[in-house]
């Protein structure tokens, strides 16, 4: 398994109340699986999608990714973990506005390593192979305002996996897309997971349920088969 | 890519919010590079007019002691060295010295270390009954001032005094006193003989109201031998020179130092009042470089004040403004920092990034502010009638604070809110969709 969740816990406060936005959740994902989590909004998805991400510290229970217990690290160790071996795509996709594609795609590889002259020129060639293949290589100058959604959503995944990530959690990656935009990326996400990777994406859209190995539904923070 | 990449993309992205933070510390660095150079200006202006107050003053004390020094050669001698046995009830009761020096001491007092004195004159004076014509004169031989070596400034190039108070008296010839000559009729060229002396009158003295209305002034050697009394001396006339009052005593140690058997007789009445005037006209100079000095310190102050007030309020607006700025671009930038620590950005990375956004700010805001400020200070004080040049009105420290300055307010005003950014939780922001 290269993801591994096990009884994840998580409560908030809201309106002087507390929430249980995880309770009891346990799940794996394997090499070259793709795990889907529908569920309507305000169930808990995009907190499980975090924690299991390791940017949001459960109350109780594990999170580990190849082995590794995510919140048995540092701050600073989780975001070293985050760079290199997990990518995120978002619904809003959060590109950085002043940059252009390349530069997008290329910011994790900042967070990465300090790389000197000739790792930053592999992954140059890294992204712009990857560009190329995601059908984006004659927008690599466009900044995020000049492309279309779909294309924004594509740049997103590309910059997701630049740094050849083990795992890709995809939070409503076709949300803001039309059937054949979503289509598309769907194919790219099962693509990568073909590779080895592994996937967990949460969505409220039934189409990604197709394209899932595994799928889940999920209601007031528990997780139902 | 580099991190430096990512912050100048966005600098440039949303220019105006960094244009609006970079206006502000090149005004806070540019006033306070050109008020610095105000007062380097006011210093400057202020010290060269007390300088040219002070060459005046010193041109005008110089006038002055020149007048003075005319004033008492006219008025006469007012120091008489005397041999130190001399009796002064005798030297009062008699009118002259009853006691002897060698005629070379004037000239060891002259080649010695003495700076009190000038207008050294050796005479040899007698009050003697003139055989001949049957009445008491006073007979005063002189030879001409001995001039003091020590002092060029009075000698010509002869080493002759330039302005001596006595004139020298040709041989055989002899100047008369008023009185003497009315009462023998005597004009100049008439021949008389001196207690077998034969000599030629050479000036007759107007009428002076002392002692020189009754005497017979004549060559050093005609009256020692008149008198018999070859090679001597009974006095050493001099104007003293000291000014002040209190620094007398220094006279009677000089000449100590070099005749130990002679004494000194000041006539301090004529003394005292010129030290008096001169005092007077040094402590009017003082009052009124004084005077200059604590309105040029006045101005100085108020302008130092009004300098402390500003500088520190601009610094301190900046440094709000830009607070306000980065706090705001923080609240701005809340999906990016969301996404950034997503993709494995580091807390210290995020604060780097607005830190290093601000320091940006800050060293080119420091940069254009001393580049504004010196321009500024330039064309306002380059065009004075004094005409300073950029490196006069520079202070070298100024500049560097100038520079450091900016970059230390920016990077401390944007302190909190980059660490507020450092530290918001990312699951926060992203949940938030």
């Amino acid at each position: 398994m290269i993801l591994t969740i096990d009884r994840l816990n998580k409560t908030f406060i809201a309106n002087g109340g507390r929430v249980a936005a995880l309770a009891d959740v346990s799940l794996r994902v394997g090499r070259g699986e793709v795990v889907a989590i529908n569920g309507r909004s305000g169930c808990g998805k995009t907190t499980l999608l975090l924690t299991a991400g390791g940017l949001l510290p459960p109350d109780t229970g594990t999170a580990s990714l190849d082995g590794s217990d995510l919140y048995a690290l540092s701050h600073d160790e989780r975001a070293v973990e985050r760079a290199r071996n997990i990518g995120f795509v978002f619904q809003q996709f959060h590109l950085l506005p002043y940059l252009n594609v390349l530069e997008n795609v290329l910011v994790p590889t900042i967070a990465g390593s300090a790389g000197g002259r000739d790792e930053r020129a592999d992954t140059r060639q890294r992204a712009l192979a990857l560009l190329r293949r995601f059908d984006l290589l004659e927008r690599v100058g466009h900044r995020p305002a000049q492309l279309s959604t779909g294309e924004k959503q594509r740049v997103a995944l590309v910059r997701a996996l630049i740094n050849r990530p083990k795992f890709l959690f995809a939070d409503e990656p076709t949300g803001n897309l039309d059937d054949d935009n979503a289509a598309e990326v769907m194919h790219y996400i099962t693509d990568f997971a073909a590779g080895g990777g592994g996937v967990l994406l949460v969505s409220h859209d039934r189409r990604t349920a197709m394209h899932a190995d595994q799928s889940y539904q999920m209601e007031q923070g528990r997780l139902l088969e | 890519m580099k991190i430096w990449k990512l912050i100048s993309r966005e600098i440039a992205y949303r220019k105006l919010g960094f244009m609006a933070g970079l206006l502000s510390l090149t005004v806070a660095t540019a006033v306070l590079v050109a008020l610095a150079m105000q007062l380097r200006a006011h210093d400057l202006t202020t010290e060269q007019t007390l300088l040219e107050t002070e060459r005046e003053l010193r041109a005008e004390m110089t006038q002055l002691e020149d007048r003075y020094r005319r004033i008492m050669r006219d008025m006469g001698h007012n120091v008489l060295i005397l041999n130190r046995e001399q009796d002064m009830a005798e030297f009062r009761r008699l009118g002259h010295p009853n006691t002897y020096l060698e005629y070379e001491d004037a000239w060891r007092l002259a080649h010695g270390e003495v700076t009190t004195l000038n207008h050294l004159l050796p005479v040899l004076q007698e009050r003697v009954l003139w055989q001949e014509k049957k009445i008491e004169v006073m007979l005063s031989g002189i030879r001409g001032q001995v001039p003091v070596f020590t002092k060029p400034e009075f000698l010509t190039e002869d080493d002759e005094y330039r302005s001596p108070i006595v004139p020298r008296i040709p041989d055989g010839m002899a100047d008369l006193g008023a009185d003497i000559a009315v009462r023998l009729e005597l004009r100049p060229d008439d021949s008389i003989v001196l207690n077998g002396q034969s000599l030629t009158v050479n000036r007759v003295h107007a009428h002076r109201g002392s002692d020189d209305d009754i005497t017979v002034t004549v060559p050093l050697h005609h009256a020692q031998d008149i008198l018999g009394r070859p090679g001597k001396i009974n006095g050493i006339f001099a104007l003293e020179c000291v000014c002040d009052l209190d620094e007398l005593g220094r006279i009677h140690d000089e000449v100590a130092a070099i005749l130990p058997h002679a004494r000194v007789y000041e006539f301090t009445s004529l003394i005292a009042p010129r030290a008096e005037v001169r005092q007077q006209a040094e402590a009017a100079h003082r009052q009124v470089v004084d005077a200059a000095m604590r309105q040029r310190d006045r101005m100085r102050e108020g302008k130092e004040r009004l300098a402390a007030v500003i500088v520190p309020l601009l610094a301190l607006g900046a440094g709000l403004w830009i607070f306000l700025l980065v706090f705001n671009s923080v609240r701005e930038r809340r999906y990016e920092i969301g996404v950034l620590r997503a993709v494995g950005f580091s807390r210290v990375k995020i604060l780097w990034i607005f830190l290093a956004k601000a320091w940006s700010m800050g060293v080119l805001g420091g940069m254009l502010g001393v580049l504004v400020g010196l321009s500024v200070g330039l064309a306002w004080h380059g065009g004075d009638s004094a005409g300073w040049r950029l490196p006069e009105l520079i202070d070298p420290a100024i500049l560097l604070l100038g520079l450091l300055l900016a970059p230390v307010l920016a990077t401390m005003a944007a302190l909190l809110p980059a660490v507020m950014a450092a530290r918001l939780d990312p699951a926060l922001i992203l949940r938030e969709e």
